[in-house]
């Protein structure tokens, strides 16, 4: 009984938290938050990351989003566009499709809008003349697993794309594939269908086929926690010797690193990425202070060594750290 | 001509032999060219059927429901849906398994209710009517899973009798695959056999036919998108517990390759003729080709270009055999 | 006929939809083991008259009397349960579905019992099989014959023989040879002589003049809402019957100018 009260409290808790989240919000004093679909547990992180520096700072911002993946393309360009016609106090945006996202920073630029470039965008963020960078680069991501991956001995390796054509999963692959190749051994990369992102069988399976297909592949990077636990899977058929490390984490991931079937999660820290993409935007507008450089929230290298502390936070915390 | 009533082979009988020997094909080049590669080992095998089984569980009952002439898009949530119930119900209010699993079936029949209610009511395309349901259920599935749970991956352990039912391992075969033969024989049973297999393809085929004739082609559809979501909700479920996580976004390629695989094996898409078989020999067909390509080390890029090819063949195939099926005896003098 | 009852009476049957009159004055008798051919142009009356007696619609006025005791055909279904069948232009076959299957939709004759419960093939298809060959179809021998690779006279003739094994006593046939060619239609009227043959009532709705003097035992000429003519076979011959027809057509021009 107390258990099914529990539920329902929540039920209704959550029907009024609902409410609130579509009622409309001011249109002048606002910072602007543009990022991905809470879909993907990696922007639950984030916006609790936003939500803890505007409630610290004690600013109002409102964090603004595409319901899913879907022709996020055009649905992203199209949300940058109503914000910077709101003429908001600052706007936070990920610089997750340039060719469409860059001009959109430009003008916002342009508009006088103290802009804040997150997650992706390194190297164009001061061209563009935003006033700063939050984020990781997708190829130093890659890289630094491909290393690990090195170290631990890999000389034949995979790279696991989970989600088909999406550029920076591209770009880690490259990283990952680089890293490999230079320290002596080989890599490729394969890709699963789009609609197939989140079909554990399905992921595990064309794992354990590329796996069989080549008895020599004595390595897996994966791209998700879900995906590194899949190929945990997939490796355990197979039953040979094969290291298995994947970037961004979830609890499970961190156990299997503690359990020793998974070497390496490397984390970019998104809860830091919302954290510091507002409070740079929100110091900014009140103190005119901004880092000058970078600002590197990945890659963090979770391993064996530090794997108990982080499972504690995330124990006390949970979805702070990406998946839960 | 005898006077006595004689049987003869009909194509109609037979909708499931193109879609076997397609198999057949695919399986057979596969083979060539990935079994050096371990396609043909045990776990090759159990690779491609361990994907079969999960689609072909929800591909039966989508394809029963095309042969009523009504879609059912909503197959994807409803697996996602299924998928947190059971782990938030578990994880974060330590309900029992049957608890979680009976919560998961009895949203799955509302489901159900409401999709044949609103199509029944409204009588607009259950095409629309199922992908409005679609994104409702996964929109609410995914909303409360980061309310309650603050994330739409939600980690589940269990142990108990419901990993046995769900994720038992014999080798590296899954147990879905006994679920997979046991919703077979269940379904090819009621089609071949039953008074309510007669209604399903009658509703198909001539809807105001049918209703005329005394069949209560509401019910059918009724019990068919119950059926439906029934039967995503299991697979929702089975995989809940066997990869011990819930995501309320998983499932969504069920909605399109369900009905891909029906239309596979030989269901046409109008409704009013398929097999049971054929949808089992259509579900196979996508499992091969969907991991085949995966034992030749050829670029999986071109996964999607395969299996699109693949369904234009079908549907002029399946057109092909109706038409054959429809002057099949008609001897006209 | 004198002395036997009606199967169906209309007496003073009178339809209205808002201002509009469908029908007034009906009055139509069908005997049993009689074809009684219904006759008028589109916009007669011959479809509001048909719903009528299938229970479809209500009259507004009038009375219907079923075997001599008058009553209240609510609904189709109810209508069914007098025996009073309707077999449509477009007949409702399933074309993708075996004679059998077709013969016996929504009845399906079952063995076994529980969950074993299932439809009895080798009953439905010797019955199925035996009513259609009573029919004068004598090409169909396989139950599981599509009915879509039946001619359209076959599939009317199939559905007759469906109605009369589920027990009709009067048996509504809208317009069976309307779609049909020459040979077809002669299958038609064979079952139709079959099915009089069998005691059975039936109301014969056709433009067909033909087709109405050669199996006609009553006939009905509907005009704008009204009977303007009413005959017993031998009345008229078919010329007259044709002009009858063509007049009646020619009358109603008349009229609406």
């Amino acid at each position: 009984m107390k258990t099914l009260s529990k539920l329902l409290m929540s039920a209704v808790f959550a029907i009024g938290a609902m409410g609130a989240a579509v009622a409309p919000a001011a249109a002048d004093d606002n910072i602007i938050f543009l990022s991905g679909p809470l879909t993907d547990p990696f922007f639950g992180a984030m916006k609790a990351g936003s939500d803890a520096a505007a409630k610290e700072l004690g600013v109002k911002y409102q964090y603004s989003t595409t319901p899913d993946f879907n022709d996020i393309v055009a649905l992203y360009t199209r949300l940058g566009e109503a914000a910077i016609a709101r003429k908001p106090q600052a706007l936070v945006i990920g610089d997750f499709f340039p060719d469409s996202v860059e001009p959109l920073i430009k003008k916002a630029v342009a508009a006088g809008i103290p802009t804040v470039v997150f997650n992706s965008g390194r190297t164009k963020w001061k061209e563009l003349g935003a006033i700063g960078f939050v984020g990781e680069d997708p190829t130093l991501m890659g890289k630094a697993g491909g290393e690990a991956q090195a170290k631990a001995g890999v000389k034949n390796g995979i790279c696991v794309d989970h989600v088909a054509a999406n550029p920076v999963l591209e770009q880690r692959c490259k990283g990952y594939i680089d890293a490999v190749t230079a320290a002596g051994g080989k890599a490729k990369m394969i890709t699963v269908p789009y609609e197939d992102t989140t079909n554990d069988q399905k992921l595990q399976q064309a794992i354990g086929g590329a796996l069989l297909s080549d008895k020599t592949i004595d390595g897996v990077f994966t791209l998700g926690p879900s995906v590194a636990m899949n190929a945990i899977a997939a490796v355990k058929q197979t039953g040979r010797k094969i290291t298995v490390g994947t970037t961004d984490l979830s609890t499970p991931a961190l156990e299997a690193v503690k359990a020793g079937t998974l070497l390496f999660a490397l984390d970019q820290q998104p809860f830091l990425q919302g954290y510091y993409g507002l409070q740079i935007a929100a110091q900014y507008n009140k103190y005119k202070v901004a880092p000058v450089t970078e600002v590197n929230t990945g890659p963090f290298m979770i391993d064996a060594s530090n794997v108990d502390a982080i499972l504690a936070v995330s124990k006390t915390y949970p979805g702070i750290r990406g998946a839960n | 001509m005898s006077a006595a009533p004689k049987k003869t082979l009909r194509i109609v009988n037979l909708i499931w032999l193109g879609p076997a020997i397609a198999w057949l094909v695919i399986f057979a080049f596969f083979a060539i060219v990935g079994g050096e590669n371990g396609f043909l080992t045990s776990s090759g095998t159990a690779g491609w059927l361990n994907i079969a089984a999960e689609l072909g569980i929800i591909a039966i009952p989508v394809g029963l429901l095309m042969m009523s002439g009504e879609f059912d898009l909503s197959t994807g949530s409803m697996v996602g849906a299924a998928s947190i119930i059971v782990a938030v119900g578990k994880s974060y209010y330590g309900i029992s398994s049957e608890a979680a699993i009976a919560l998961a079936l009895v949203l799955a029949i509302l489901v159900g209710t409401f999709n044949a209610t609103l199509v029944e009511r409204t009588k607009l395309p259950s095409f629309i009517v199922t992908l409005a349901s679609n994104m409702v259920l996964m929109g609410t599935a995914l909303g409360l899973s980061r309310l309650l749970a603050g994330t739409s991956t939600i980690s589940m352990k269990d142990d108990g009798w419901a990993k046995d039912a769900f994720a038992t391992k014999f080798g590296d075969f899954n147990i879905s695959i006994g679920w997979w033969i046991f919703a077979a024989v269940l379904a090819a049973w009621v089609l071949r056999r039953t008074p309510f297999g007669n209604w399903v393809l009658a509703t198909g085929g001539n809807l105001d036919g049918a209703r005329r004739a005394g069949v209560p082609v509401g019910r059918v559809k009724l019990v068919l998108f119950i059926w439906t979501a029934v039967s995503s909700a299991f697979v929702g479920v089975m995989t809940t517990f066997e990869f011990n996580q819930g995501n309320a976004t998983t499932g969504q390629g069920y909605v399109f390759q369900g009905a891909i695989a029906a239309v596979i094996g030989g269901v046409l898409i109008t409704g009013g003729f398929g097999s049971v078989l054929g949808i089992v020999f259509g579900t196979m067909i996508y499992g091969v080709v969907s991991l085949g390509l995966f034992y030749t080390g050829w670029s999986t890029d071109w996964l999607s270009t395969f299996v699109g090819a693949l369904l234009v063949i079908a549907v002029i195939t399946n057109n092909v055999v109706r038409q054959k099926a429809l002057t099949q005896g008609a001897n006209r003098k | 006929m004198t002395g036997i009852t009606p199967i169906i009476e209309l007496r003073d049957i009178s339809k209205s939809y808002g201002n509009n009159t469908a029908l007034s004055g009906i009055n139509i008798s069908v005997y049993p083991g009689e074809v009684h051919c219904l006759l008028g142009d589109n916009g007669a009356g011959k479809s509001t008259l048909i719903k009528m007696m299938s229970g479809v619609v209500p009259p507004s006025t009038g009375q219907i009397l079923f075997d001599g005791k008058p009553v209240n055909l609510a609904s189709p279904r109810e209508a069914m349960a007098y025996g009073i069948a309707t077999v449509h232009q477009d007949v409702g076959s399933i074309p993708l579905l075996g004679v059998a299957r077709n013969f016996f939709l929504g009845v399906e004759p079952t063995k076994g019992w529980g969950p074993f419960k299932r439809i009895d093939f080798d009953k439905a298809g010797e019955i199925a099989i035996e009513h259609i060959r009573a029919m004068g179809i004598s090409r169909v021998t396989d139950p599981d014959q599509l009915v879509g690779t039946m001619s359209g006279g076959e599939r009317q003739a199939l559905a007759i023989a469906r109605a009369l094994y589920l027990g009709a006593k009067v048996l509504i046939l809208d317009e069976p040879t309307a779609a049909l060619g020459v040979r077809e239609s002669s299958v038609v009227i064979d079952a139709i002589r079959k099915a009089r043959a069998q005691g059975v009532a039936l109301v014969f709705i056709t433009h067909n003049a033909p087709h109405a003097f050669a199996v006609g035992d009553r006939y009905t000429v509907l005009l704008q809402g009204r009977v303007a003519a009413s005959f017993s076979r031998g009345e008229k011959t078919l010329d007259e019957l044709t002009t009858w027809m063509a007049g009646g057509k020619k009358i109603a021009e008349d009229a609406t100018v």
